[in-house]
């Protein structure tokens, strides 16, 4: 089972997650970048489509998720930069948020630990400790790691 | 993708603010405190730790009781635990996802 680490320290915009996979790092990088591939181990078995993917240094994606009452979540961004077998920059917006703009950016940077192991380092960077806040506050998954710290530092004081 | 719980919504809004996590600091200690007791702590108005405490009360962290004239707040732990039980389940989520990304990769040609 992959070992993942969070980190989202307190009073910073960024939140940092690294795992390492028993796959070599080109297979690794392909799983992630490419739209198939992704759609298969990134849905959590809602419904789960792909308007565009366009994996490609200035290229964009646009998915939607809809939950078990029928309501629909969108998420687009542009694709900053694909390094092949190196790193992949994105941002990534969340389109239900009442206010436009509130857009992070991600860097998932690739790294081969052995021939079958493949370390992957994902950096989101808000707008500011507000914006990583409220993706708490609306529920995204980033945001749901973002406070582990906060609750576990409540828990264990 | 969205894991949506107003619950949790709350315990989030209540866990995004600095003071509201210092408040309930205070209070992990075991203490009962009055608003006017935390307002001192704090450079804020007894109306503004009113307003934080009325967030922590909708995210059932604190509850309240009259006790002569004064407000007491006291907290319920086991909302911060409920919480960090979900997180738990969503880590694993996580650790789920990767994992499917491992036989993604793996299965390619």
């Amino acid at each position: 089972m992959a070992e993942v680490s969070v980190n989202a320290t307190p009073n910073t915009q960024n939140i940092d997650l690294v795992v390492t996979l028993k796959a070599p790092l080109e297979k690794v990088f392909k799983a992630y970048t490419e739209k198939d591939q992704l759609a298969q181990w990134w849905s959590q078995g809602d419904p789960f489509d792909f308007d565009y993917y366009v994996p490609e240094t200035g290229g964009k994606w646009r998915y939607v998720t809809r939950d078990a009452d029928g309501n629909e979540f969108a998420f687009h961004g542009c694709i900053h930069e694909v390094a092949e077998n190196e790193r992949l920059i994105q941002t990534f917006e969340f389109e239900g948020l009442p206010e436009k703009g509130h857009v992070a950016l991600e860097r998932a940077d690739f790294r081969a630990v052995s021939d079958n192991e493949t370390e992957i380092k994902i950096t989101s960077t808000f707008q500011s400790v507000e914006d990583r806040d409220g993706m708490i506050a609306s529920g995204m998954e980033k945001g749901f790691r973002a406070s582990i710290d906060a609750l576990s530092e409540l828990i264990e004081a | 993708m969205v894991e949506y719980n107003a619950q949790l919504d709350n315990i989030f809004i209540s866990l995004a603010d600095p003071t509201r996590r210092g408040i309930l600091g205070r209070l992990m200690q075991g203490e009962v405190l009055s608003i006017g007791e935390i307002a001192k702590h704090y450079n804020l108005t007894f109306a503004a730790i009113s307003k934080h405490i009325k967030v922590l009360e909708k995210a059932k962290l604190v509850t309240k009781q009259k006790r002569g004239l004064h407000q007491m707040v006291t907290i319920c732990p086991e909302t911060l635990h409920d919480a960090d039980k979900y997180l738990k389940q969503y880590e694993a989520l996580w650790k789920k996802r990767f994992d499917r990304l491992e036989i993604v990769a793996n299965s390619q040609e």
